[in-house]
């Protein structure tokens, strides 16, 4: 009979304890295991022109060209970004891809592309999200080749 | 009557353990676990520079080192929104504020699971980060 109590208390003293546990641990997301100078090298191209409007332009069309929604721009800093697949909360899971493009003016006169995409698995509970970013070098050579196409009809208006 | 007694505890056990936790998300709405100024010291740093697009770039650009995409910007109010998705969807929030003439506040504020993250270690390692990219150095604000 004692041991039965004793079983029961130590069972609800672990379930108090654990229960109200909030969790606040650092995230490890703030820090990346592979170093800024490498992932530049894989994500980013310069481009010979000075026109950002125009690489902007050319990025946007792209971007359409691709299937993605372009959701925001702004030309002060140099971005565009734009989703394709499955919004939040239409489908217990789906897939989103999301991209960001970023241009910045460098002092030869040449203007630098810089591109981020992220796989995400979505669902009706935005807790339950899971996503990884890609790395693969092949993905950013396939974009920056289809951007210098974009970019050779933006320049004929075409 | 010693089964009694035993069922008896468990169910009060079991009712304490259930309330305990209980709590009107209503209430949660605005709750914070640090005083406002211990979570702005950590959230924010001052930068030795006037240009305030500069650093709205390098903020964007910091953020792509770290795998983030940009969601929203708004250079004239200085603010860039961003999401992460690893094991979890990490959301940020950065605004970019001059003090004065010659310095450049830096705040950044991130969500991981719908839960605010108010430690300080993540915020150092985005503003080391960030200073590298802007080659200056990150000051403690108080």
């Amino acid at each position: 009979m004692i041991r039965t109590f004793t079983a029961i208390t130590v069972i609800a003293a672990t379930l108090i304890i654990s229960g109200c546990q909030t969790h606040n641990r650092p995230a490890p997301m703030f820090s990346s295991n592979v170093s800024a100078s490498q992932k530049r090298q894989i994500d980013s191209r310069r481009f010979e022109t000075s026109d950002e409007v125009m690489v902007l332009n050319a990025i946007v069309a792209l971007l359409q060209d691709t299937g993605f929604k372009v959701g925001e721009t702004d030309l002060t800093t140099g971005l565009v970004s734009g989703s394709k697949g499955s919004e939040r909360g239409t489908a217990w899971f789906g897939s989103n891809i999301r991209i960001t493009v970023t241009t910045t003016p460098v002092k030869d006169g040449s203007i630098q592309v810089r591109a981020t995409f992220q796989d995400i698995i979505t669902g009706r509970d935005p807790r339950f999200y899971r996503g990884r970013s890609s790395f693969d070098p092949a993905l950013y050579q396939n974009f920056f080749d289809k951007l210098s196409q974009s970019l050779f009809l933006e320049a004929h208006s075409l | 009557m010693t089964n009694k007694l035993a069922q008896f505890f468990m169910l009060l056990l079991a009712t304490t353990t259930l309330a305990a936790c209980q709590a009107d998300s209503r209430q949660q709405i605005l709750s914070m676990d640090k005083s406002q100024v211990a979570l702005r010291t950590a959230q924010s740093r001052a930068f030795d520079t006037s240009d305030t697009t500069l650093t709205v770039r390098t903020v964007i650009a910091t953020l792509q080192d770290l795998s983030f995409t940009i969601d929203k910007v708004d250079n004239t109010l200085g603010l860039v929104s961003a999401t992460k998705a690893g094991n979890s969807l990490l959301r940020m929030t950065v605004t970019v504020r001059p003090r004065g003439s010659h310095q450049i506040i830096v705040r950044a504020s991130a969500q991981e699971r719908l839960n605010a993250i108010s430690d300080a270690v993540p915020y150092q390692q985005f503003f080391d980060n960030l200073a590298q990219a802007l080659f200056l150095e990150a000051h403690e604000i108080i």
